[in-house]
């Protein structure tokens, strides 16, 4: 694996990471 | 597997809503994390006639990895750090059904485990099997979430992208 394969292959993880941490935001206060 | 893993943190995180969602998220890649370090370092070869990924992919290793990880989080209480170290170990529990080698207990160990080999599967068939494995999870996403009253809204992107997350991994 390149340098530059890396760096794509750890994009490919972090982008879906903060978009979805991003979209779900729930916690327990939403609870009932 | 890609989407699979994150659908797993999603699943947890609507089981343990005070669980941080990043937490969880970064918990069920890190062994991907650490592979990708070792792999360009050549530490862990990644053809396949060759392959091996024991120290970031056996099942010692993930135990390792997992709680230390948790161990981070031990001010959010015991349920917590519970469903971190999930997170991480269901890593190796997913890629326990199908990766191109089967897992090993311990690095560089003989003793290997496993169901499928996705070089034997074909590409199409693997992406299949992996289509199951993220809609079965995201169910269980969408059913913790609704009865945490999530919006629905955020529900539905949710499901879109990581249904589009595993589309983009569609072979060919």
């Amino acid at each position: 694996v390149t340098f530059k394969e890396a760096v794509v292959q750890f994009l490919l993880l972090a982008v879906p990471i903060v978009l979805l941490s991003l979209i779900n935001k729930f916690d327990a206060k939403e609870s009932a | 597997m890609f989407a699979a893993h994150f659908a797993a943190g999603l699943a947890i995180k609507s089981r343990v809503p005070k669980a941080p969602t990043w937490a969880l998220l970064v918990g069920v890649v890190i062994p991907d994390f650490v592979w990708i370090i070792l792999a360009n370092r050549g530490i862990e070869p990644t053809p396949l006639r060759v392959f091996f990924d024991d120290w970031s992919h056996s099942l010692a290793m993930v135990v390792l990895m997992a709680t230390l990880f948790s161990l981070l989080f031990w001010r959010y209480g015991r349920p917590v750090m519970l469903a971190v170290w999930l997170a991480v170990f269901s890593h190796f529990i997913l890629d326990l059904l199908i990766h191109p080698k089967f897992l090993a207990l311990y690095p560089h160990s003989s003793a290997h485990v496993g169901v499928f080999l996705s070089g034997n599967l074909g590409a199409r068939r693997y992406w299949w099997a992996q289509m199951c494995v993220v809609l079965i999870l995201t169910l269980v996403y969408v059913h913790g979430a609704r009865r945490v009253r999530f919006q629905p809204n955020l529900l539905a992107a949710t499901c879109v992208l990581l249904l589009a997350l595993h589309l983009v991994m569609f072979p060919g």
